[in-house]
């Protein structure tokens, strides 16, 4: 199982849509893909992670690692469709307070719109 | 009816390529000991993570041929995962809690697996076993099935 990922802009929004599993064998895209946003300063990100079924600390770290800089740029990361098992992951390190979470992707892009307004 | 599933041993090669084939095998060993899906999930999780552990840190990234040997044991109280490695650095388990906001502020990318861990298994140690050099991960908790 591999990671598929996909971008594409919706405004001011970055919406990157996320398929299969993360895990440190394939996390190298979407790393290289956060870190080219915050380099081009990119920061009012969704990730539509209606489709990623798995995701390992390999993941997490990634997010961690760039949440901060995107804060301080101003912008957000918000998580569209999260299944069960993945936000699991996130309660587990006492992630989710940090990400704001969307049911679907539309309220998403409208949340990190208005949260990188703010 | 679930398939009582005492104790499975099997060997995979300690490369990332192999953590979603883990994942596969411990799918259909949970779904065959009728573990719940939650459970089969958190199994995943922590094996994925020790398994990463001992590829990326014992290992390391130029060592080649490594393996690594999983056991998966249930029974009507206990789980009991135990991964056994021969790479030549063991890891002894410590670390400190994650303290969320300093690993924002160093934009720190390590020690959620071991946080992981211990979060999901009630036992989680590691051993180096001799004569053979073995490093050892062995992680036990409480069935929770239905829950």
């Amino acid at each position: 199982m591999s990671l598929h990922l996909e971008a594409r802009r919706e405004g001011a929004v970055r919406v990157l849509v996320l398929e299969g599993e993360m895990d440190a064998q394939t996390v190298g895209p979407f790393d290289q893909e956060m870190e080219a946003c915050l380099a081009k300063g990119d920061v009012r990100i969704v990730l539509d992670c209606r489709a990623l079924s798995f995701i390992a600390s390999a993941g997490l770290g990634v997010l961690m690692g760039v949440l901060g800089p995107i804060q301080d740029a101003g912008g957000t990361i918000v998580l569209a469709g999260v299944r069960a098992e993945v936000r699991r992951t996130f309660d587990l390190l006492d992630f989710s307070v940090l990400f704001p979470f969307a049911d679907d992707v539309t309220a998403a892009i409208r949340l990190a719109a208005e949260g990188a307004r703010e | 009816m679930p398939v009582p599933v005492r104790a499975v041993r099997f060997s995979l090669p300690a490369d990332l390529a192999y953590l979603d084939v883990a994942r596969r095998f411990l799918a259909v060993l949970g779904d065959k000991s009728g573990l719940s899906e939650r459970e089969v999930h958190e199994i995943q999780l922590v094996v994925t993570e020790a398994m990463t552990n001992v590829i990326e840190h014992g290992y390391g990234p130029t060592f080649e041929g490594g393996i690594v040997d999983l056991e998966f044991e249930v029974s009507d109280e206990v789980l009991v995962l135990v991964l056994r490695d021969r790479a030549p650095v063991g890891f002894d388990g410590a670390g400190p809690e994650v303290d969320l906001e300093r690993y924002r502020a160093e934009r720190k990318v390590g020690g959620l697996g071991l946080q992981l861990m211990r979060r999901l298994f009630d036992e989680v140690a590691f051993a180096r076993e001799e004569p053979d050099g073995a490093n050892l991960v062995r992680l036990v908790r409480r069935v929770r099935r239905g829950e």
